[in-house]
């Protein structure tokens, strides 16, 4: 009796110790693989892709080797599967969000809308990616805040990228007085966009007419530059045009506001004194 | 060019060295030296343990004065120049200057339209702006400030928005006789030959002359010079062959080699050098 003990724990253990094998040596054969994958792809489709095919890869084939095991060890695996679909379903109503934030971080990742280092603009968020994960994105903004986007919100949202072209066009919206001349104020704003290092000489700068507004004739100035410049010609910009303006003696009008008593009435009463003018200037001192 | 400043330092006595500003420059420790090449003022001073260096671009483009004082009747003032210090060990009060092609193709537009008739060729001689290097200790290739004699317009060369290169803008005469050309301190002449082989006229609108790939050269009267570059237009529209002429083609015979090119690239190769605008 004794021996046949012997013998069925001696099976046991084989039976584990070939199981324990299998899991190990398929774990790291796995993982070698998906390593490999990763190498070969990471060159031709990016490091986003190349990462999400990684994990897939690792993923599948650790599940094939758990389930190999399970299989070794004499588990019934058509019992194992069915309990697994349910128990999928189950999960699968629980992680809704979360398997939507999945199949959308998929799309993302071959659509490739943007890649990491990229500066984009989602909704009101605006930053530098810095990863595109399974389930949402993570963005730097320029106050240097973390923001995580779910994948989903990604996926539906309009996405702007800035960083995509290399020059980009700023548009300065610029008012001028009525009495102004406005080939005078063409040829003055084309010089201050040619003296101006980083507006591009191609393409040319642009002023197009938005039309007569209330109180001044509306231009769009455009000028190009390249990304990384944006911002310093969007600052410099207006000070140049100003300062042209300014010495040319265009005038930038205020707003202005006519009363109108209409023409039946007579006109406003205005009373003038010298007393009311010298007690006005006292109070104002 | 105007005339030189009386305590202007004169290496060699014929007119040959008028032109000549670069080289191996010694100072004196604590005070400045002085260059002034066409636009560009530059400074440098030795001291104890650093260099400082001190320069500013003037506005007019075609300034071709040359000043060269190894000791400054002025100092630099901080309000309108670029200051930048360097730590190192001063081995010698001694710096080397040295002319450098840009480093970004330029492009040159003429001043007249100019129209190239199939079959012909002709061979401008296109100017571009130098950049200045000051190399501490000298030949030791310790670049110290890489500066543009002026500061040139930046603008975009392709076929659209989304594709196309960055490039320096710069206007010229593009003249078809070498004598036509004045000699400037800060500027380095290009030969570029240019051949209609397709069909019909060729509007020479805009040209991207590669200076990133070109050598530069001093002639004997010490003008700057570049590799000359030959385009040949094919039948295709806007494409053309660039191609390294004959080494001596369009150059002055005698010539001395001062640097290589920042960023070689291959002869033959197809390059967009002819441009409609960009709408």
């Amino acid at each position: 009796m004794e021996n046949v003990s012997d013998i069925t724990l001696l099976q046991q253990a084989m039976l584990w110790g070939r199981a324990i094998v299998i899991l190990v040596v398929g774990l790291v054969v796995a993982r070698l693989i998906s390593k490999a994958l990763f190498r070969g792809v990471e060159g031709m489709m990016g490091l986003a892709t190349a990462t999400t095919i990684r994990r897939i890869t690792l993923y599948g084939l650790s599940t094939i080797v758990v389930l190999a095991t399970l299989h070794q060890l004499g588990f019934n695996l058509g019992v194992l599967l069915g309990a697994a679909g349910i128990l999928t379903v189950a999960l699968g109503f629980a992680s809704q969000t979360s398997a939507s934030n999945l199949v959308s971080g998929l799309f993302l990742v071959f659509e490739k809308p943007f890649t990491i280092g990229e500066a984009i603009r989602i909704g009101t968020t605006t930053g530098e990616v810095l990863s595109i994960d399974l389930l949402s994105i993570k963005v730097r903004t320029f106050d240097n805040l973390f923001v995580r986007i779910p994948n989903e919100s990604v996926i539906k949202a309009e996405i702007t990228n800035l960083s995509r072209f290399p020059i980009r066009r700023y548009d300065m919206q610029v008012g001028v007085a009525y009495k102004e001349d406005l080939e005078k104020v063409h040829s003055l704003l084309i010089g201050v966009a040619d003296a101006y290092d980083l507006s591009l000489d191609h393409p040319r700068p642009l002023i197009i007419f938005q039309g007569f507004g209330e109180s001044s004739m509306n231009l769009q100035f455009s000028v190009w530059t390249t990304k990384e410049n944006y911002l310093q010609t969007r600052n410099e910009m207006p000070a140049r045009v100003k300062k042209a303006f300014d010495e040319a003696g265009i005038e930038i009008p205020f707003p202005h506001r006519t009363l109108y008593t209409g023409a039946q009435t007579t006109p406003f009463p205005i009373r003038s004194s010298a007393s009311a003018d010298a007690s006005g200037a006292e109070d104002a001192t | 060019m105007q005339p030189a400043t009386a305590n202007r330092e004169r290496r060699g006595d014929g007119p040959e060295n008028e032109m000549k500003w670069w080289g191996s420059h010694k100072l004196s420790k604590n005070h400045w030296g002085r260059w002034r090449i066409g636009p560009l003022d530059l400074f440098a001073k030795p001291a104890a343990a650093e260099w400082q260096v001190a320069y500013r671009q003037l506005a007019d483009p075609l300034d071709a004065t040359l000043e060269v004082e190894a000791r400054a009747s002025s100092e630099p003032v901080p309000e309108t120049y670029e200051f930048s210090r360097y730590a190192m060990e001063l081995d010698g009060p001694e710096l080397e200057l040295k002319p450098r092609l840009g480093d970004r193709p330029f492009i040159v537009s003429p001043g007249l339209p100019l129209y190239l008739p199939a079959g012909q060729k002709v061979v401008l001689y296109v100017s571009t702006v130098v950049w200045i290097q000051i190399i501490v200790p000298k030949d030791s290739g310790n670049v110290l400030v890489d500066v543009p004699t002026i500061r040139r317009s930046d603008t975009w060369f392709g076929p659209n928005t989304r594709q196309g290169e960055l490039c320096y803008a710069t206007k010229t005469n593009a003249r078809t006789e070498l004598d036509a050309i004045e000699p400037r301190p800060h500027r380095a002449v290009t030969p570029v030959e240019i051949r209609n082989e397709g069909v019909g006229m060729l509007p020479i609108e805009q040209l991207r002359v590669p200076v990133p790939a070109l050598s530069i050269y001093a002639d004997k009267n010490d003008s700057l010079w570049t590799d000359a570059v030959c385009f040949v237009r094919e039948e295709g529209e806007d494409d053309a062959t660039i191609t390294t002429p004959e080494p001596s083609a369009h150059l002055p015979g005698k010539r001395k080699l001062i640097e290589g090119p920042r960023a070689p690239v291959q002869t033959g190769t197809i390059v967009k050098a002819f441009s409609k605008l960009l709408t």
